[in-house]
Formats: C-alpha cells, structure tokens, sequence
C-alpha cells in the first residue's frame, strides 16, 4: 500500500468559534491515516466531534491548524474554488440526511451527478444502479417527503454513493435501519472499500462496531483520536 | 448630452458593469497585500472566499465593461451621428465629442486591456490550488481602476459636449487632412502605401510566428509575437485608414476609419477592426502566459495551452484581417485592373 | 485541478427547467415582472424610433431646399418665372419647382391648403385623382369638422369646396390639416396672382451639398429669401422623436431598475435556499456552477420574457388601437401616424432592452447567487435546516 494513498490527517485542530470570541475547541491534533480498500469505523460519545471530523475530512470545514491530505494532495489548505471541485470524489452521508424533500428519489440522485459533465444515459445508468443496491429501485419517482425515515437514510447513502466517489465518509448511516437493513449497509460500505475506495463511518451503532466488515476502529474522545486495537500509522 | 435612448442604455451597461467592478475591487482589496497560503485563520479563509467571489465579479465585470465599451462603439459609428448635425459616420460624432471621444475610447481600451491580462493571470491562477498567481492578479485588477474611472469620466464628458443645435463638418474634417499634407493626421500617399506594405507584411510574419507557436505547441517565446503585435497594429490601423478602406468606399482620398463602420459598407469596420483587437488581446495573453510559464513551473502545462490557443486565435483575426483588406483590393485590380 | 471545469450545459439547462417548475409560482412572479419591465420601457423607446424613422422616410419625399421669398411684413409671393430662371443659374441646385400653396381659416381653425400633387407624399394620394375647381380632397381632421360634406374656408377671399375624398388614414402624421384644392381655387383664397408662387421647391445632386448651394441660391436672387434644407428639418424631428423616447426613459427608468433589482433579490435571492445551496456545494457544485444555475433559469424566465414584453411593445406602438393611447399618452395626441421600422432600427432597439433590462437582471441574478453561496456550505451542516 503506497503511503500516499488514502486520506489523512496531521495534527488536525478545530473548534467552534464562542460566545465570547474565543473557540471552542472540539478537535486538537488529531492524527490519522485512512486507508483505501478498508472500512474505517469512528466511534465516540454524542458530541465529540464524530460529525465534525467527517466534514474536515470532506472539505466541508477548514481546519484551523494541521491539514488533510487525500492521495497526498493538502486538500485542506486549498481554498474554495479548488476544495469544491474536488469535493465531486468525496460521497458524504449526513447525520440529518440532507436530502431534498420536494424532488424524487431519482432526482435527489441527479444533484451530485449534474455538475459533473457527463452523459444523460451514464447518470441514468448510475442512478437505477444505485437505487437497486439500496433496494429503492421501485421508488423512482416517488417524492422524498413520502418515504420512511429508514428509506431516506437508504437514499442519503445511494446518493453519496452514485458519482463512484474515491472517498466515502458517512456520518451514523445505519441510525434509522432495522438489523436486516444495518447488516446490509454494512456488506455495502465493505463492498465500496474493496474497490480501493477510503470508507470512514462515524457511529456509536452497536451493530457496526461489531460488524466483520470494519476493518479499522478509532475512537474520538476529549478532542483526541485513537487507535482501537492495531494501530495505524500516519503516512 | 445627446437625447438619444441609446446614450441611457450605454449608461446602464457602464453602471452595472462598474458595480460588479466595485464589488470585486472590494474582495480583492485584502487579497492584493494580505495574502498567506496555506494559513487557515479565519481572515485567510474570508479571504480565499473573497478571491473566489472577485474572481467571479471580475469576470462577469469584464463582460459588462467590454459590452459597455462596444456600445459605445456602436453609438458613435451607428447611432449618434443621426443626432448630430452635419455628422455622417463617427468622425462627426467624435468632433461634435471635442477631444473627450478619443480619450475615452484610449482609456476603455487600455482598461479592457488590463481586465483581460487580470483574466489570462486568473485562469492560469486557477489551475494549481496553492494560488501562485493570486495576489499579483490581485494587483492587476485593481490595476484597472485608475484606468476605468478616466475611461468614464471622459465618456460622460465626451456625451455632455454634444450640443446638438451646433454642426460639425464630418467630410470637412476628413478632406482636410488629405490637403495638408502636413497636417497631424496626414499621411501622403507614399506614407499610405508604406503603412499598407508594412501591415501586410507586418501580418504575415505575425502569422508565421503565430503559426510556430501553435505547431511547436507553445513551446516557442511568446514575447516575440506580443511586441511584433503591438507594433503592427500601430502600423494596421492607418494603414486600413488610409488604404484599405479606400478600396470599400471607392473612391479617393476619403481617409476616414469610421465610414467604415457604416451598413453602406457592411458594417466592415466591425470585423477589420475586431481582428486587430483580437489579435492585440491574443498578444497579450502570449505574453502573460509565456511569463507565467518562465516564473513558475508549476504553470508551465496550463500556460502552454493557453499560449497554443492564443496564437490559434492570432492566426485566425490575421487570417481574417488580410481577407478584409487586401481581397477587397485585389477584386478591385482583377475588376478594373488598377490600383486605387 | 481547474476551477475552471464547468458543466455540460445540457444537463445543467435541463435541471434549471426542473428548478423553475418547482418554483413556479415565483417564477410565474418573475416572468410577469420582467415582462412588464420590458414592456415599460420598449413602449417609449421603440415609439420614438419608429417616430423617427417615419419622419425621416416622409422627409425623403420632401425637396431638398425650399426657398421663400420675405420682406419686411414677413413671407412674400414670389415670381414664380423669375425664381425659377435664377435658381437654374446655381449649379447643383436641380428642378426649381414653383409651388402653390398657403394657410386659411377652416372651421375648425387654421389648415395648409396645397395645390399640387408634388407638395404631397406618395403614401397620402394612392390612385387619387385631383380635385376639379370648386372640389377638395381633405384630412382628416378637416373631415370631422365640415358640414353636410361642404368646407367653407376663408383667408383673402371666402371659398366654398365639396369634399370628394379624405386622405387615407396612414398618412394622417401629414395630412390631417390638409386641403388639396385647384389651383384656381387657391389663388383665389390666398389672393395670388397667376404668376406668383408661395415658394420654390428645389433639388439638389447630393444633400451633402445643402448648405453650400443654399448660400449660392440666397446669393442669386435679387430679393431677399429665407432657404429651409431638409436635412436640417429632419435632424430637428428626429431629435423630437428621440426627446420623447429619453423623456419617458428618464423619467421611468432609475425606478424600474431600482425596482428590478430589489424585486430580482427578492425572487431569485437565497431565502430559504442557503441550505439547498450548501447541499449542492457539499456535493462538489462550485460557486461557479451555482452561478450558472441560476443564470440559466434567470434566462429561461428572461428570454420568453423578453419576447413577450417585446411582442407587447410592439402592439402598443403599431397596432391602431392601443398605438392611439400610445401616441396620446407620450405626445399628447391621438393623430396616429403609421409608424414604422427598419431593420438597423430593430437591432438597436433589441441592443437596447438587452442593456437597459438584460444586464442588470443578470447582474442582479449574480449578485444574489454569490450573497446566498456564502456560507451556503456551513447550513448544510445545520440540522435544523432539515427538520
């Protein structure tokens, strides 16, 4: 496994700026290496920063000291107009799902696939295909608002997994699934992963952190991330 | 002021394009001294965010402004002179103008100059994320404030002149640079011929090095040609005054730029002209880039490929250029046998 | 990485569609704005093109130079012989035509009376033929004034006309004051001599030569006269025309584009989408890709639009019934001319309305996306934006 594969971060350190001005830190150096081709489970208690580490790793926030480096590439220091392009190979699963009520299940699948150039009959394809992999396929053209909260969780990740991104990072994906459905998902980020892709997933799902399919387990806690079990070195 | 709604819809253009100017000039601002990659504090951060949106003012700024400027052009050659008394094309309109036309269209074409080099340097920027270009395109944008502010203030100036209960004499001023000869404007028939030689030849070999660049892939200087264009268009545009345009009016001594323009003529001052500026705006890009390229190598793939397509674009305006000026003439020996 | 990398139009056109269907009443809200934006503002601006170009086409019938003779008391017949004889003797001055023609008292107040078909433009006598001694072809307005068909018109002498035919209503801009009568008859209400003229109508080689022959004319007759060129004339209507276009601009435009600009934020501004936005830009939609978004669906709206104010302009100035109100409310009256428009016309007029309405929508659109794109990324990570 080359070092420079993957996602990774140095010293990473971020905090919600206050009340007062001053911030409040959630993250401080947090280092660590995500391997492509494994599944990477983050487990921690309610509000120690599982989502916000997920959305430094996306890009979504900047950290405001150390960086992220996906395939080697300082993604975290680069500024915007770079950082959203680039934000095409990420596929993000949100805790509160994102999706868009009012459009369908196909067209909640389009939105990644839109700005991307490609071809109608190549985002068709990649739609059905996915809407199949989390059994939505008869739901096409139904409107969000109408599905079951399970089923739009299902929706969140077809379309965090519909642009054949090179990194996954899913915020509690198998919060409102029954067992059927988690073990499931589970086998699906497994089968992702062993395309080469980095799957990182942030949970507290019981069901997860004892699924065969996780290949890494870090634990987040006061700021900190660590190792469980193995450890994983920094590239 | 003319009372013409054409002068209010060049205003509209002028303003629009100017406050997406302004907005952008106010973005740029900190990005222009302040800027530290690879920072991540929060003033860096609202400044990456405020280069994005200047970028993105910048460019929709440059299109307002050059659709202002073309406006102009286009009431000066095709609109106002019904309005002025005794005009008949835009050498009328530029007289009733007093010497504020003039200025104003120098200063609308330096300033588009300038927002065009900010945009070679902006695209270029924007192919490596560590923004090696951001705070020097920075600086250029803001490079063409104090070229725009005097661009406006003459149009507005040159606008308000216009007493339209005074007329000029549009021909009048065109017959007498032709007898004196020893006028400002002068050129003698040896002069005329001389300038027409040179644009010609002057533009072949243009062509030729526009032609090296593109086939040797934009690996050839891109100096040379951006001071060889500036000089010929020095030398084209009395040429196509003082020759060229002789074989389209058809008749001698009538040296005036802007019957060109005229639909009598089919608007052919719009195509001879536009493929001077383009071949000058391709100069300057070939200049840019080929900078760029000496200075950071980590630009050099994506200046390369800007120089190619500038030096394609050249090729292509002298192409055109040649086609408008010395086929007209060259009908004209076919049809009568003689030289105008 | 480029920044530059956009989209392929097609889907993103295709999308815009979607996001103006789902937004339909506030697009709805939008078209009909921008419609009436247009509308507004075309009226005047194309009115008084058309206003101008009309006068100019019926100035091209007019001779080039009309000569008057004055005296003390102001104009004066002329000999009409001896007119004639010293304008031949100006080279470029062409054809010198002694014309026959003044003003007298109808009953409703003062009217041109002319005698020949040359004073008259083409469009105004279409297979008419001229009236016999004691007959009189009118305008319109003297029409709506005579009785029983009969026009008793006074000036130096009283004359009484049966009225045979009205000037069509295409060309009431110059015929609705008009009285075509015999030459006799004329004579005898303006108390002219059979060889005296009121004028002397003359043409010129080329008009660029107006002012140089005019002089020479008023050199060559041995009385003093008063030399009106027809360019002259024409610059002097078409500023008029042009004046009432820029008035009406004047007065309504910095409201309508305050109007435009508060209304375009209002409607295609980010309230309610910074979270959709933050969505889209979390998966990979730059800032720019935003922008075009927008833009596209701004065009999808603008462009029908835009056609549709246009269409609407159009109506109001060159349909007779609403082109009446028209020409009442903009010039104070409702003589209509038959207006019309050439092609370069039309071309400046869409450049306009693309300028005067186009750009600053657009720019509007921009403005607002880029306000609503800021922070657009950090509401997607907001729950309560999604419950």
């Amino acid at each position: 496994m080359a070092l420079n594969a993957g996602l990774a971060c140095h010293g990473l350190r971020f905090g919600w700026p206050g009340e007062q001005g001053d911030d409040r830190i959630l993250l401080q150096a947090v280092t660590a290496w995500f391997q492509p081709g494994r599944v990477s489970l983050v487990t921690g208690a309610t509000g120690a920063g599982k989502s916000t580490l997920l959305h430094l790793l996306g890009g979504l926030l900047r950290p405001v000291a150390g960086e992220v480096r996906a395939e080697d590439q300082p993604v975290s220091r680069w500024p915007a107009r770079h950082r959203d392009p680039w934000r095409r190979r990420v596929g993000m699963v949100f805790q509160h799902l994102a999706l868009v009520p009012d459009l369908s299940v196909a067209e909640n699948l389009l939105l990644p696939l839109v700005p991307r150039g490609m071809k109608w009959s190549a985002m068709q394809a990649a739609i059905t295909r996915q809407l199949e992999a989390v059994e939505l396929g008869q739901l096409a053209a139904k409107p969000v608002y109408t599905l079951s909260g399970g089923q739009r969780q299902r929706l969140a990740i077809a379309r965090a997994l519909v642009g054949a991104p090179r990194f996954v990072l899913a915020d509690e994906p198998t919060a409102f699934q029954d067992d059927r459905q988690a073990a499931r998902i589970c086998a699906q980020m497994g089968a992702v992963a062993r395309t080469g892709v980095v799957v990182v997933i942030g949970s507290h799902d019981p069901r997860l952190r004892n699924a065969s399919e996780v290949d890494d387990r870090w634990h987040l806690a006061a700021g900190r991330l660590t190792a469980v079990g193995p450890p994983q070195a920094a590239p | 002021m003319i009372a013409h709604p054409f002068t209010w819809t060049f205003w509209a253009a002028v303003a629009t394009g100017l406050i997406l100017y302004g907005a952008g000039v106010r973005s740029a601002l900190a990005v222009a001294w302040h800027w530290s990659p690879g920072a991540a504090d929060g003033a860096q951060l609202r400044r990456e965010r405020n280069w994005e949106m200047a970028c993105l003012l910048g460019r929709w700024a440059l299109a307002g402004l050059t659709g202002a400027a073309l406006l102009w052009l286009v009431g000066v050659v095709a609109v106002w002179h019904g309005m002025v008394p005794g005009a008949m094309c835009g050498t009328g309109v530029l007289q009733a103008m007093g010497g504020h036309g003039v200025r104003a269209m120098a200063f609308w074409a330096m300033a588009l100059l300038a927002l065009h080099g900010w945009r070679v340097l902006d695209r270029l920027d924007s192919h490596h994320p560590d923004g090696l270009l951001t705070p020097t395109a920075a600086r250029v944008l803001l490079l063409a404030a104090p070229l725009l502010v005097p661009a406006v203030i003459h149009s507005w100036l040159a606008l308000m002149h216009i007493d339209p209960a005074a007329p000029v004499s549009c021909c009048a001023a065109v017959y007498d640079q032709v007898l004196r000869p020893t006028g400002t404007g002068a050129m003698g028939r040896g002069g005329a011929l001389a300038a027409g030689w040179l644009s010609l030849a002057g533009g072949g070999l243009l062509a030729v090095l526009a032609g090296l660049q593109w086939r040797c892939g934009g690996k050839c200087s891109g100096a040379l040609p951006a001071v060889v264009a500036a000089g010929w268009v020095v030398v084209a545009a009395p040429a196509v005054k003082h020759l060229w345009s002789a074989y389209y009016y058809q008749v001698l001594s009538h040296p005036c730029p802007w019957c060109l323009f005229l639909p009598d003529h089919y608007g052919a001052g719009f195509a001879v002209y536009g493929a001077m500026a383009v071949t000058l705006t391709a100069g300057v890009t070939l200049w840019t880039a080929d900078r760029v390229r000496r200075r950071h190598p980590l630009l050099s793939d994506a200046a390369t490929t800007l120089m190619v397509r500038a030096a394609r674009r050249m090729l292509l305006a002298l192409l055109l250029f040649i086609l408008l000026t010395a086929g007209p003439a060259l009908a004209w020996k076919l049809r009568t046998g003689l030289w105008l | 990485m480029s920044g530059d990398g956009g989209p392929r139009w097609s889907p993103l056109a295709v999308w815009a569609a979607r996001e103006v269907q789902r937004e339909a009443g506030r697009s709805c809200l939008l078209f009909a704005f921008l419609f009436l934006l247009v509308a507004i503002i075309a009226t005047p601006m194309l009115f008084s093109h058309a206003l101008a170009v009309t006068w100019t086409r019926w100035m091209e019938q007019t001779p080039h130079l009309v000569v008057r003779r004055i005296d003390a008391g102001g104009w004066a017949p002329l000999p009409a012989e001896a007119a004639v004889h010293y304008a031949r003797k100006v080279p470029g001055a062409l054809d010198p035509t002694p014309r026959l023609w003044g003003v007298a008292t109808g009953p409703a107040g003062p009217v041109t009376v002319v005698t020949a078909p040359a004073d008259l433009p083409a469009e105004g006598l279409p297979g008419q033929r001229p009236p016999a001694p004691g007959e009189a072809v009118v305008g319109r307005a003297v029409a709506d004034a005579a009785v029983d068909n009969h026009l008793v018109l006074e000036q130096m002498d009283r004359v009484t006309l049966a009225i045979v035919a009205t000037f069509p209503d295409n060309s009431v801009m110059v015929t609705h004051d008009l009285v075509w009568v015999a030459p006799p008859d004329a004579r005898r209400l303006l108390g002219m001599l059979p060889d005296q003229a009121s004028d002397l109508a003359v043409r010129l080689f080329r008009s660029e030569s107006a002012s140089a022959v005019a002089a020479d004319l008023a050199a060559a007759f041995p009385w003093p006269v008063r030399i009106i060129d027809r360019d002259t004339m024409t610059e002097g209507l078409r500023r008029r025309a042009m004046g009432k276009g820029v008035a009406a601009l004047m007065l309504s435009l910095p409201a309508l584009l305050a109007f435009l600009w508060v209304m375009t934020g209002a409607v295609t501004g980010p309230a309610g989408r910074s979270a959709y936005w933050g969505v889209l830009s979390a998966m990979g939609w730059t800032t720019a890709d935003l922008v075009r978004l927008q833009v596209a669906k701004a065009l999808l709206v603008g462009m029908p639009a835009l056609a549709v104010g246009l269409a609407v302009a159009c109506g109001a100035v060159f349909h007779p019934m609403a082109a009446a109100w028209t020409a009442f409310l903009l010039m104070g009256t409702q003589q209509l001319p038959a207006l019309a428009l050439d092609g370069s016309g039309a071309v400046v007029m869409l450049l306009q309305i693309a300028a005067v309405v186009g750009l600053p929508f657009l720019a509007a659109v921009f403005l607002t996306t880029l306000r609503g794109v800021e922070g657009a990324a950090r509401s997607t990570m907001e729950a309560g934006q999604w419950h």
